[in-house]
């Protein structure tokens, strides 16, 4: 190509990029219109309905003003089902993202047949939740695999699935056995990324194993840790098939969490105007939760500077 | 222009294309999908959509074929299409369709939400189509059987489907143990809870299987423990619904007998056991007449029974549903002639083999067994007799769905464990139950 042509080209630049820039937004529009509709309609939606009083059955719709959000503070059930709710938050993010962080160190090593090890543990993050659920409703029954096994060693039977917190517990063993390997995943992707010079200059330096991972290891890879607790924060406020398919939130409301509840009362219970108010309720305390989270990272988060 | 804007500008074309072409694909899917086209006046085309609670292939073919015979003869009725769903999942269903402005035009109701959904105006008001339909014979129905359904000169649902939970047992399993099967108690006139609690933990004891499982229990439907409470004169509240009656001596009684079976004597399974007495799993199961249609796989002998009977002697614990159109629908009409058409006589006649009707120009053996593979004559006369004069439908609250919900989570957080005092337990229900009754 000649200079010729460039010097021709050069004037239609700017020409050039605004259409450029147009076919792009063309590009996202669907995309962007998708989610505004999907999105913030129905966050709209659900706003304006816990607002009212509804009964479907005889299509009516009353204005109620915040008598539902006053049920909220009133509603005797409440306290058990927040107390799950946040069980399965406070154990889901913390424990979960050590666990997923302890697994991926451990696979982050050059052995013969590693990725075998690595498959094992991502394989459930594949499965679906309702098929990995009732796996566990087969190995949870009473007389069943878990009850043969602790069995052996001259414990049990347990109601495992007849509530208090064994039955919070084995909800919390469940769901993280499902999801932790996408953690793994991510936090392996940022272990394989931490340069190797930084970890041979601590080496040099005469850090130790434990002090080398402290020090230098964990601040490279803290964006990667900050993000995966986001993730099961929000994450775990939505454990909901668990409790669908294995109690159905009982004995009475005992394993019961908040998004479980929401779905009772809306498909249940008929009562959509509640139901609307508590997924509001849900939402504020997710983006409640989430946004400390993400003031508190310029503190904990290593390149996070601004 | 040279070969690369060429080349760009080709290649640029079906991409905006195709971009354009999303965007008005969008634009068109989130414009105007009003779901209320009105009846087209005269036109034969409208298609109408039922909806019941059996999956069996037998049930479904014999409403499909009912319904191709409406269709035929509706000038308005193009077609009639059956679906299955899950009883548990009645009101998700219901209230989610409402809400998405489509609801199935005519659909099974069980009694137990009759006044809910009638109080709400949630169902069609029959009487003027039956009134139009000649030779409907309204008076040929039990009256007293009807009046969940009835509200001074109003019809809101056909019973299509009155019948005691029946005992079906699996003689085999009876025999290997060589114990007594419920035939044979009847036999000797003890076919009472308390004797075959007593049978049922021998053969519990001799082979390992429950002796008795309750179908489609699961811990989480009260009324498919009717059977012990019909028997004891017992009910989860009075005959208004405004009072809660689990604390009464005759339920405690009921109950223990229930709760000593399940945790006690290891004769019925405990929560989140699997017993499938069709799969020859469990030695008996209570059942509707409908699941009779189970019996024609088994590879087992079978022999059906009353449910025992008890202290207030051989009640038979009814259940009831209802065909009804709902008023949500978009063409209530042609559903309203869809429903009195199923509960014309000879329509009636057609299914009465798997739903016993209220009906009484068909509630005979002849018809009651004309479909059937499994059912004879001796079998059913019991039944006939039983809803003709013992027949009782159990009272019915007028926000069920959270009555229900309470009663099922109270029984389960309370009655449903080992090691309780029943007494105790039930008191608790009725705190939980009481303050939504009335």
């Amino acid at each position: 190509m000649s200079a010729g042509t460039h010097s021709r080209l050069a004037p239609r630049r700017g020409g050039r990029d605004a259409g450029r820039n147009t076919f792009g937004l063309l590009l996202l529009a669907p995309q962007t219109l998708g989610l505004l509709v999907v999105g913030l309609v129905a966050v709209g939606g659900v706003v304006q309905l816990s607002l009212t009083n509804v009964n479907v059955l005889a299509g009516t719709r009353e204005f109620v003003g915040l008598e539902n959000y006053l049920r909220i503070v009133s509603d005797p059930d409440m306290s058990t089902i927040l107390s799950n709710t946040f069980f399965f938050v406070v154990v889901l993010s913390v424990v979960g993202t050590v666990v997923a962080l302890a697994l991926a160190v451990l696979l982050n090593q050059r052995l013969p047949g590693i990725n075998i090890f690595r498959a094992a543990i991502f394989i459930p993050a594949l499965v679906t939740t309702v098929a990995w659920t009732l796996v566990w409703r087969f190995i949870l029954q009473p007389e069943g695999l878990l009850d043969g096994i602790v069995g052996l060693v001259g414990l049990g039977p347990y109601p495992w699935l007849r509530g208090g917190w064994l039955s919070l517990a084995v909800f919390a063993l469940i769901q993280m056995t499902k999801n932790v390997g996408i953690n793994v995943m991510i936090f392996l992707a940022a272990l394989q990324a931490v340069p190797q010079d930084l970890i041979d200059a601590a080496r040099v330096d005469g850090a130790g194993r434990w002090v080398r991972f402290r020090h230098v290891v964990l601040p490279q890879i803290s964006a990667a840790i900050l993000m995966v607790f986001m993730l099961m924060i929000s994450g775990s406020f939505k454990v909901f098939e668990l409790v669908l398919l294995l109690t159905n939130g009982g004995p009475g409301i005992q394993t019961s969490v908040l998004a479980f509840e929401i779905y009772r009362q809306a498909f249940r219970l008929n009562d959509i105007g509640y139901a609307a108010a508590l997924a509001v309720f849900l939402f504020a305390l997710v983006l409640l939760l989430t946004g400390i989270v993400w003031q508190v990272r310029r503190k904990l988060v290593f390149h996070e500077s601004a | 222009m040279t070969l690369e804007d060429d080349l760009r500008t080709q290649s640029r074309v079906p991409l905006i294309a195709a971009s354009l072409a999303a965007l008005s694909l969008l634009v068109a899917c989130s414009g105007t999908t009003s779901p209320d086209e009105t009846t087209g006046g005269g036109a034969d085309d409208v298609e109408l959509r039922m909806t019941i609670w059996s999956a069996n292939p037998d049930h479904v073919a014999k409403f499909e074929t009912l319904g191709e015979e409406f269709a035929e003869q509706s000038p308005t009725v193009s077609s009639v299409t059956i679906e299955s769903f899950n009883l548990a999942d009645l009101d998700t269903l219901f209230t989610t369709q409402i809400a998405a402005g489509d609801p199935p035009d005519v659909s099974w109701l069980p009694v137990e939400s009759s006044l809910q959904y009638i109080s709400a105006g949630a169902l069609v008001d029959l009487r003027g189509t039956i009134d139009a339909t000649p030779d409907f014979d309204y008076d040929d129905f039990i009256p007293s059987l009807l009046e969940r359904w009835v509200d001074g000169d109003a019809v809101y649902g056909i019973p299509f489907s009155t019948g005691p939970l029946i005992m079906y047992y699996n003689k085999d399993l009876y025999a290997e143990a060589g114990v007594k099967n419920p035939e044979e108690l009847m036999a000797e006139g003890s076919w009472t809870w308390e004797a075959f609690r007593e049978t049922s933990a021998q053969l519990s004891d001799a082979l390992g299987v429950p002796g008795y499982v309750l179908n489609d229990f699961d811990f989480q439907n009260w009324t498919r423990l009717l059977p012990y409470m019909e028997a004891y004169g017992a009910s989860p509240w009075d005959e208004d619904a405004a009072t809660c009656t689990m604390t009464s001596p005759e339920m405690v009684e009921a109950m223990s007998i229930f709760h000593g079976m399940t945790f006690d004597d290891g004769s019925m399974p405990i929560p989140g056991q699997q017993a499938d007495f069709w799969g020859g799993q469990a030695a008996a199961t209570s059942a509707f007449l409908g699941s009779s249609a189970n019996l024609g796989d088994v590879d087992f002998e079978w022999g059906i029974a009353p449910t025992p009977g008890g202290p207030a002697g051989d009640v038979v614990a009814t259940g009831q549903a209802s065909i009804v159109a709902l008023a949500a629908g978009n063409h209530t009409p042609e559903a309203a002639e869809f429903v009195v058409f199923l509960a014309s006589k000879d329509a009636m006649a057609e299914y009465s083999g798997y739903f016993p009707p209220i009906r009484e120009s068909v509630l005979t053996p002849e018809i009651l067994v004309q479909n059937s593979d499994v059912l004879t004559e001796d079998l059913v006369q019991p039944l006939i007799d039983g809803i003709k004069t013992n027949g009782h439908v159990f009272p019915v609250a007028e926000n069920n769905s959270a009555v229900a919900d309470a009663l099922n989570a109270a029984l389960d957080e309370y009655l449903y464990q080992p090691n309780i005092d029943v007494a105790e337990a039930l008191a608790n229900v009725c705190v939980e139950v009481d303050p939504l009754l009335g």
